[in-house]
């Protein structure tokens, strides 16, 4: 009868071992409550991030262009939404609007209206 | 897909619904271009059998085609499990009852995969009410979409405040419809473990 030998375990097991050894010193058993939020923390931060940015938007859309400079009005202005609401081609287009706009059918120029008073 | 008996089959369904993943959109849009096109497969069969051409590409139909063939698959991926979760049984006893088959799947399939029914709607409508690459591509130009007077905004009449609003009323606009969709389908239909 051969002898019994003592089985010793695959690497990659040893090596997810060790590093769950780390990660218990680094994270004690005490603070196991926020271990959700841990794993939450990267999405959340992403999504503040991108808020950041919605804040941006925001703003952005608060100003008006100024055809002279070609930049944006200092100025805080509710008028980009009065463009939306009072052009046809904005307010239907809430999901799609299947008509043909602007000159010619190519892509040459564009679609929307352009930045020059209209009105 | 859930029912089919043959796991060779099932799995042959998975990869052919899930085969378009691994290619992107774009490409997806332009192989489009090349079937429905001008001088495309379809078209050229038409004219073998001398027929007049279709225009089947730059309308707004063909921007729904793509987008719906686009949007399958995830709708599918949102729906399979909650479809697979339904005990046949459940379906057995229906007819057991003497319910045909569409009263079956009006009353038992449908409520019980509601959750995953709910989670599809809510994802490709997202997806489609921000999409840009189809109808360009598709449409070219022809259809209006968010995304494209957006991009438009930004970059090609150089106005970003008026793109900025569109963004926002964009935000604005799909929030309202998940918040109604929510309100109609059940503010509880995707809660996770809330019950407990």
């Amino acid at each position: 009868m051969e002898p019994v030998r003592a089985m010793t375990p695959p690497r990659a097991p040893r090596a997810i071992d060790r590093v769950e050894a780390v990660f218990a010193v680094l994270w004690p058993r005490r603070m196991r409550g926020a271990t959700g939020w841990l794993f939450l923390a990267p999405a959340l931060l992403v999504v503040g991030v991108l808020a950041i940015g919605l804040g941006y938007i925001v703003e952005y859309s608060l100003h008006e262009l100024d055809i002279a400079t070609y930049r944006l009005r200092e100025a805080y202005s509710l008028g980009n939404y009065e463009t939306l609401i009072d052009r046809p081609v904005y307010r239907a287009g809430a999901l799609a609007q299947p008509r043909r706009l602007g000159a010619g059918d190519g892509r040459s120029r564009s679609r929307w209206p352009s930045p020059t008073p209209m009105r | 897909m859930t029912r089919t008996r043959s796991a060779a089959l099932r799995k042959l369904l998975l990869i052919a619904l899930f085969l378009p993943f691994f290619i992107g959109q774009v490409v997806r849009a332009y192989g489009w271009l090349i079937i429905l096109g001008k001088q495309g497969l379809i078209n050229s069969a038409l004219a073998g059998l001398g027929l007049p051409p279709l225009d089947l590409i730059y309308n707004f139909g063909a921007v729904v085609f793509g987008l719906v063939q686009y949007m399958l698959p995830f709708a599918v991926l949102l729906i399979l499990p909650a479809m697979a979760a339904i005990p046949e049984d459940m379906e057995l006893a229906s007819e057991g009852l003497g319910a045909a088959w569409p009263s079956t799947f009006r009353h038992v399939v449908i409520p019980m995969a509601k959750p995953g029914l709910v989670g599809a709607g809510v994802v490709v409508f997202t997806l489609t009410l921000t999409d840009f690459a189809m109808p360009e591509i598709l449409g070219g130009g022809t259809t209006d979409f968010i995304a494209s007077a957006i991009y438009d905004s930004f970059f090609q009449i150089s106005n970003a405040g008026l793109g900025a609003a569109i963004s926002v009323a964009l935000v604005f606009v799909g929030s309202v419809f998940v918040a109604l969709f929510f309100s109609l389908a059940g503010s509880t239909t995707l809660d996770v473990g809330a019950a407990e």
